[in-house]
């Protein structure tokens, strides 16, 4: 009888500390940011650089995408030899598409701006996240696609959602679900990240698989060929031309 | 130092795994099927019965929908479209519930309180906080069925559940149920009995202490069913559920009540309305509060089915205007003293009504869930119309056809019997599925000698014959000889095909039947093969308070049957009593083998037999004790004829079981279908694994193997038909295969099919069904994910030429990547704006070619055929023709974009030359030979600036519309296509003659002189270094 005390006890004992110790969100972001290189080695980094393609059906598609803090991006993409810009030079998004005969600017549409803020926003939205007005919360440790992941949600000043699935071994991000609300219309997309290599001691995936919920056809792989830290990026880049 | 540390820590556990567990104790998993996904087909057509909807009063473009089977599903656009948000939940939904003061949190009560033969079974209450993004369990998990929650008005974290609990046998889990802190705990408020559940709730929406009850006394067994008794009545607290009192007196003169759904007027709570199941069912009304009641109307329509039909609603603007959705909607304008119809001028609204939303700020704005999806109507009821976007089906049964692309063909509850292609253009879409049967449906198959000649049936074996061509169907039963007793058909009457005689098909009342003549005669192969136990046979008593006998509880009848593919005198029978009946002589003697089955409760129901295709003496039997309250998977094997049984179930598998399946080309690859879901086992049903990939926990009634395709067809009791393709990857897997780290697993041929070409006109606001993916898929397995270092896919063609290298998906198991079997689009000369010819690639020709899985460094090889589509009518000539011109262009437009790099590279150069030269006579032959290349450049390559559609066709544009016209289409191109290449083949050496000429004329003379200004020699980009870029952007 006595042993069998004991051994409820120690049960008890073991799903008590099981919620004492269960991890709060912040552990699991810390783990995560230290997991990548630390926070200062990822504040070290004022702008950077990748190339790579993007395959979707048969085409494969050239990119490039230049960030500075604070929060500014250009990403060039080409096809035909002709080159689609798309920026952000902290307040407002641009984009030139020459594929049907324009080659003047037009303002992003405001949907379109916040999505490429978060591009801007090359650290990640998990880094300093109070900082930039967001909200995270632990949804819970469960399984993806046969390993555990933690599932945490962060929603940012624009209560826009993204859950990242943070593998419950490594600490890397797994998988990036975000849900964009804009006006009345929500747009989702799903990226699976991997092949994560450090550069200047910061982890990153080199490939993306991105799909979007609403478009099973719009399938893309993104592979990262090169990563550059802290080349000299000037500001004007970011800027939207003037047109004539 | 601290990076190199997480980055060897992170290799460790990567590759820990692989050297501590032995190799034969890796179990499947549901990961192990990885990216082996199911497609829905749909079809919405018909969609399925709805059992809740609610939408945000305020903002009433989101709407939430709950289905029988189904799970629940969610608008933000008004209908126009649905995603399911609850796919990892119990799939069938009693109840939801917005919180309207914060819309975000939704309340859903699972398990279906519409309590019919067929229902399903909940686990609980579940609660999202996040508009359904994700759900906890709130509690009351052993609740099986919830039929309202209400939340109370001034408190959101006080709500009260209904809980009319087990269908099947006693449970004192049922009753009134109160949570005062968010659902952390509940209290039962209400209780009459182990009998006897809650049925329904009202709460004043001004004064939320009142709260009405009525509590319902319901049983069925699988050949009964009953409701009313002592235990039902209705109830009332005043003080939040303290205390109760009955308030039913008036009701029915023996005091013996039914069901009884409630309704109080929202403007003017004190008006409260009940539709009461008594032997004389009626509507009462109440003008105080509940206190005293008044008679009113009893039409036939209002009254109808008071069990199945259990809701009533009050305009929530008007106190006299109520809704009463039954078998149609009835509408009363005068507080239920009568009650008028829809006028359908619309058409017709599919029967059977069990869910209605009205708009609270615009009450001509309603939403009906019915049998057969949802409606909408904005004239207060009278006309509506179908949202054909919810793909919530219930299938009973699936089979196929051999056309390609082979048709699925199955039955369905309430909603008849239909056939549609496993694939069509732009989509399987609504209209893609014919109709072949009405009334509920079940078994259907298509004849295989005539392919305009199907076979369906509506409930109690009315199995018809149905000409497409015609579109006549035949009834073609079997009756009973005269002066018999009658012949006792299942609601679900088992009607099969014979595996090895296309004559043959078999149908089963309490005898088996078998008919060689399409149905034209019967032949009786068997004495009565169930218990005939005629205390089972009482069906037209059955029903309770209201007699109802539709054939949902006919008993003592065959429910299965299975003929040997091996041998066609070796055939099974299953009976819905329990018996288990084996023939090895085409009938002449049958032997009832249940008894041999070890751990099976007596009488449970036979749900499938499968005899093996490998080994006649081997056979699989699935058992389903729910309609006794026993949940438990019962599922066994023989193999020696029936004599001695093996439980194959294990804790892994979850639901009670409706069908076993084993694979035609391997017999240790099994597929279970269960009321929870699939599950599969690759050791012969040693180990089980729920199968998830895009599969939701729904019931899964019946399972098909395609042998010409090796998809596999689920039939789901709530989201229509599922497929997985090419189970040939599941066929092969294996322990050593699972111990691999990286291996490429085989598949199907793959086919090239020329693109075709479907309508997409008025197809907005319609669910469209998945085709197959059209591109090769190349499947490999991981044993575990792969977050560090790089998986790549290349493909080889004969000659050992890189053809294409794809970035590989890395998850742990079946990793499946596709590949368009396509050259890689064309680099196709720059201009002013893009042209669709550098979009596609031509297609490569058939043939065996070199897959290459790359994995840091290790590579594993395999061979993959591809093969034309068995249904291409293009002759090899033809088709060489169309590859041979396709080649042609493609290479005329890579030699253009090379001309026009050549030429624009160096004019460039000159340009800037020209501006900056001091000589003279050095700048006018620069400038000179500028104008020449730009002039030249015109005729090759459209150069219009503007978003307008300018028409421009120069030789660019001439090749790239013609290449394109020529790729698209799979067979020989047109004669005149044919002259087109040979009139742009000269225009195009016209145009590199003029560029020779025009170098020959100023190249070597400018050169000569530029290096005396200083400048140097103008380079032509070489053709070498352009196929080196070009190569680079492919990514080759």
């Amino acid at each position: 009888m006595k042993l069998i005390k004991v051994l409820f006890a120690l049960i008890f004992l073991i799903s008590i500390s099981g919620k004492i110790f269960a991890q709060d969100a912040d552990e699991i972001v810390n783990k995560y940011i230290n997991a990548i290189g630390g926070l200062d080695k990822i504040k070290a980094i004022n702008t950077i650089k990748l190339t790579g393609k993007v395959t979707a059906g048969s085409m494969d598609i050239p990119f490039s995408q230049i960030c500075k803090r604070p929060q500014m991006v250009l990403m060039e993409s080409t096809i035909q030899g002709m080159t689609m810009k798309q920026a952000y030079d902290g307040t407002q998004g641009w984009t030139i598409n020459p594929f049907m005969g324009k080659k003047d600017p037009d303002l992003m549409s405001k949907d379109a701006e916040r999505a490429i803020q978060r591009n801007a926003d090359f650290e990640g939205q998990l880094i300093n996240y109070k900082d930039k007005g967001s909200k995270i919360e632990l949804i819970g440790k469960e399984d993806l696609e046969g390993s555990q992941v933690y599932n945490i949600k962060l929603t940012d000043k624009n209560n826009d959602i993204t859950n990242f699935y943070i593998d419950a071994d490594s600490y890397l991000v797994v998988k990036q679900n975000d849900k964009l609300k804009f006006d009345t219309k929500e747009i989702s997309s799903e990226s699976i990240l991997s092949n994560y290599k450090p550069v200047n001691g910061v982890m990153f995936p080199f490939s993306i698989q991105s799909k979007s919920a609403d478009n099973p056809m719009g399938d893309a792989k993104i592979a990262v060929d090169t990563i550059e830290t802290n080349i000299p990026v000037d500001d004007s880049i970011f800027k939207m031309p003037v047109t004539k | 130092m601290k990076l190199l540390k997480i980055f060897l820590s992170l290799l460790t556990l990567i590759f820990l795994p692989s050297n501590i567990i032995p190799q034969q104790n890796i179990k499947i998993s549901s990961s192990t099927f990885g990216s082996i996904e199911a497609r829905q087909i749909g079809p919405a057509a018909m969609s399925g019965r709805i059992t809740a909807i609610d939408a945000v009063n305020k903002e009433s473009r989101i709407i939430y929908v709950g289905s029988a089977g189904g799970g629940i599903w969610k608008s933000i656009n008004g209908g126009a479209s649905f995603r399911p948000i609850f796919d990892k939940y119990n799939q069938s939904i009693g109840c939801l519930t917005i919180d309207q003061n914060h819309p975000d949190t939704i309340w859903a009560g699972s398990g279906e309180c519409n309590m019919r033969n067929s229902v399903s079974v909940g686990d609980g209450i579940y609660k999202s906080l996040d508009g359904g993004d994700n759900w906890k369990k709130a509690g009351l998990e052993l609740s099986e069925h919830i039929s309202r929650i209400i939340i109370d008005p001034l408190n959101s974290d006080i709500v009260y559940a209904a809980v009319p609990g087990n269908l099947w046998n006693d449970s004192p889990e049922r009753g009134l149920y109160k949570t005062t802190d968010g659902g952390k705990s509940w209290i039962k408020i209400l209780y009459v009995n182990d009998k006897t559940g809650c049925a329904d709730i009202q709460v004043d929406p001004k004064e939320p202490g009142r709260i009405y009850a009525s509590m319902w006394q319901f049983r069925r067994t699988p050949w009964s069913f009953s409701s009313g008794g002592e235990g039902s009545g209705l109830f009332k607290s005043e003080d939040y559920g303290k205390t109760w009192k009955h308030i039913d007196k008036q009701f029915s003169p023996d005091g013996l009540l039914g069901r009884i759904c409630l309704a109080v007027a929202p403007t003017e709570p004190k008006n409260i309305y009940a539709m009461v199941e008594s032997n004389k069912t009626a509507l009462y009304s109440s003008t105080d509060y509940g206190e005293n009641w008044k008679k009113e109307s009893s039409t036939e329509n209002a009254t109808a089915r008071p069990f199945y039909f259990s809701v009533l609603m009050v305009d929530p603007t008007d106190a006299k205007r109520i809704y009463r959705p039954t078998f149609n909607l009835s509408i009363s304008v005068d507080g239920g003293k009568s009650f008028t119809e829809p006028t359908f001028e619309s058409g017709w609204v599919h029967s059977d009504h069990h869910a209605i939303w009205i708009d609270p700020i615009n009450p001509s704005h309603l939403l009906l869930g019915t049998d057969g999806g949802v409606y909408i109507s904005l004239d207060k009821g009278y006309n509506w119309r179908f949202l054909n976007n919810l793909p919530v089906s219930q299938f009973y049964h699936v089979s196929f056809d051999n056309e390609n692309p082979y048709n699925v063909i199955g039955g369905l509850q309430d909603n008849g019997s239909w056939f549609g292609p496993s694939r069509s253009p732009n989509g399987i879409k609504n209209a893609d599925w014919k109709t072949i049967g009405w009334g509920d449906g079940f078994w259907a198959w298509r004849d295989r000698l005539d392919k305009d000649i199907f076979y369906s049936e509506s409930q109690g074996g009315s199995i018809q014959r149905y000409n497409i061509k015609t579109n006549e169907g035949k009834e073609i039963k079997p009756y009973e000889l005269s002066g018999e007793a009658k012949l006792r058909f299942n609601w679900n009457t088992p009607i099969q095909m014979s595996p090895t005689d296309p004559k043959v098909i078999y149908i089963g009342a309490q005898y088996l039947f078998k008919t060689t003549d399409r149905g034209n005669t019967w032949e009786r192969i068997s004495t009565d093969l169930t218990t005939n136990d005629p205390e089972k046979q009482k069906q037209e008593e059955s029903g309770g308070l209201s007699i109802d006998n539709s054939a949902a509880e006919n008993h003592c009848t065959i429910f299965s049957i299975c003929e040997s593919p091996k041998d066609k005198e070796l055939i099974w029978v299953g009976t819905d009593d329990g018996n288990l009946q084996v023939t090895k002589d085409g009938g002449r003697s049958w032997s009832n083998v249940v008894k041999n089955v070890p751990g099976l409760p007596v009488h449970t129901w036979v749900s499938s037999v499968e005899a093996s295709s490998f080994d006649e003496n081997c056979a699989y039997v699935t058992f389903d004790g729910h309609a006794f309250g026993d949940m438990k998977t019962y599922l066994y094997k023989t193999t020696d004829l029936g004599k001695s049984w093996q439980s194959l179930s294990t804790p892994d598998i979850k639901g009670y079981a409706h069908k076993i399946k084993e694979d035609i080309v391997n017999n240790k690859l099994l597929f279970l279908g269960t009321e929870f879901g699939l599950f599969a086992s690759i050791d012969g049903g040693e180990n089980w694994a729920q199968f998830t990939g895009k599969v939701p926990n729904v019931t899964i009634r019946d399972i098909a193997i395609q042998p010409n395709t090796s998809d596999l067809l689920l039939a789901t009791h709530g989201r229509g038909i599922f497929i997985i393709d090419d189970i040939t990857p599941i066929r092969n897997l294996n322990k050593e295969i699972l111990n691999s780290e990286a291996v490429l697993l085989p598949s199907r041929t793959n086919y090239i099919d020329g693109p075709t070409y479907g309508s997409a006109f008025g197809t907005a606001g319609e669910f469209i069904g998945q085709n197959p993916i059209e591109e090769a898929v190349i499947t490999y397995y991981l044993k575990e994910r792969t977050l560090i270092g790089d998986v790549n896919i290349e493909i080889y063609n004969k000659e050992g030429k890189l053809l294409s290298r794809i970035p590989g998906t890395k998850r742990k198991g079946i990793n499946r990547i596709t590949w368009p079997m396509r050259m890689k689009p064309p680099r196709v000369a720059t201009a002013v704006r893009i042209t669709y010819g550098g979009f596609t690639g031509p297609l490569y020709p058939e043939g065996t070619y070199t897959v290459k899985l790359i994995k840091g460094d290790k590579v594993f090889t395999q061979k993959m055929d591809i093969d034309i589509d068995p249904s291409c009518i293009h002759s090899k000539e033809d088709r060489d023709l169309q590859y041979n011109t396709s080649i042609k262009l493609y290479n005329m437009q890579e030699d253009l974009a090379y001309l026009s790099e050549v030429i624009n590279r160096i004019n460039k150069t000159a340009i800037v030359y020209s501006d900056t030269v001091k000589n003279s006579d050095l700048r006018y032959q620069l400038k000179e030979f500028s104008s020449k290349l730009t002039e030249l450049s015109k005729t090759i390559i459209a150069s219009k600036e503007g978003t307008g559609i300018t028409g421009e066709e120069k030789l660019r544009e001439k090749l790239s519309q013609l290449y394109s016209s020529i790729i698209i289409f799979p067979g020989r191109p047109t004669d005149s296509q044919l002259q087109r290449v040979k009139g742009l083949e000269d225009d195009f050496n016209k145009a590199n003659i003029s560029k020779d000429n025009i170098f020959k004329s100023y190249l070597d003379k400018i050169n000569s002189q530029l290096p005396q200004s200083g400048m140097k020699k103008l380079e032509l980009y070489s053709k070498e270094q352009f196929a080196i870029d070009r190569d680079k952007e492919k990514g080759i």
